[in-house]
């Protein structure tokens, strides 16, 4: 299984999936409707490492992905 | 007369006169002189570095100065570099203060050799600017971002900016609290590397009181750029 968490203003709970690529986990939050302002402009993180969905990146289990939401403003 | 010896005592306790020497020959160029910009100025330009470029085309309005701490009410109308300008000047004298009233594009067009930018404006695709800009010119920068109650703050150095290339956001609402609490920690990281002191290096921070008001602090690491 693999642990999505939600930071900031997100404030959704951490929920668990099995999947096992990104594109899974993008279709799977598309499915929570309080992620609809947050998918497409939130960055990933894998085991804290910062991810593009365009590497493939494969998940394994126990993995841990963040769901970073954007700041704009400075 | 107030000697160099007197002024920076406390930062000569810290690391020496040899380093704060050598911090008078550093440069920096801080793009935005709004919220990040002032805080990060003020901290940076009465340290001992011995230029500061300062890049906004926007003026002081009222509702800016809240939270651009460099400003007054008298300041309403002015160029923020320029009133920033006069500000840290008069905080250092010796510093050297350069002003420009225009767009990074326009600002890049131009020759300047500086050691590190701070990225103070309020825009992923001028961020996204400074990132490619910085790789050209061999020179690190200083990312930051803030609303709400969280913000980002990074050293970029050879990691990418694409992750965070987002088009269309515009900043939400804010307070003064938060933004010179995320400036800071650009200013120490920047001081840090201009110091000649060891700095994380391509590391996010990412900053944010949750929703039951814990302060959170978070590292993710970047990878490097193409």
């Amino acid at each position: 299984m693999i642990k999505v968490e939600f930071l900031g203003p997100i404030g959704l709970n951490p929920i668990e999936l099995n999947i096992k690529t990104i594109n899974e986990l993008s279709e799977s939050l598309k499915q929570i409707s309080a992620m609809d302002q947050w998918i497409g402009i939130s960055a990933i993180a894998i085991n804290n490492k910062i991810v593009t969905q365009s590497e493939g990146y494969i998940l394994y289990d126990g993995d841990v992905v963040s769901i970073l939401p954007p700041v704009c403003g400075g | 007369m107030i000697t160099k010896e007197e002024y920076f005592n406390r930062q000569v306790l810290l690391w020496g006169k040899e380093t704060q020497e050598q911090l008078c020959s550093k440069s920096i160029a801080i793009i935005g002189c709004g919220g990040l910009g002032s805080t990060v100025a003020i901290s940076l330009g009465s340290s001992g570095i011995g230029s500061v470029y300062l890049v906004d085309f926007d003026t002081v309005s009222v509702h800016n100065i809240h939270r651009q701490i460099a400003y007054t009410i008298e300041d309403e109308g002015e160029y923020k570099c320029e009133a920033l300008g006069k500000l840290l000047k008069r905080r250092y004298a010796e510093l050297n203060v350069f002003t420009y009233k225009e767009k990074f594009e326009t600002f890049i067009a131009q020759e300047h050799k500086f050691d590190l930018i701070i990225d103070a404006t309020d825009r992923f695709p001028v961020r996204a600017s400074i990132d490619k800009y910085a790789k050209r010119q061999g020179i690190p920068w200083v990312h930051g971002s803030v609303e709400a109650f969280h913000g980002y703050v990074c050293f970029y150095d050879k990691a990418s900016f694409d992750s965070f290339e987002i088009t269309g956001q515009v900043p939400g609402g804010i307070t003064p609290p938060i933004v010179v609490f995320i400036a800071s920690l650009q200013a120490n990281l920047a001081l840090r590397y201009l110091a000649g002191l060891t700095v994380g290096k391509d590391e996010l921070h990412y900053l944010y009181f949750d929703e039951f008001g814990s302060f959170n602090h978070r590292k993710f690491l970047l990878r490097e750029g193409d």
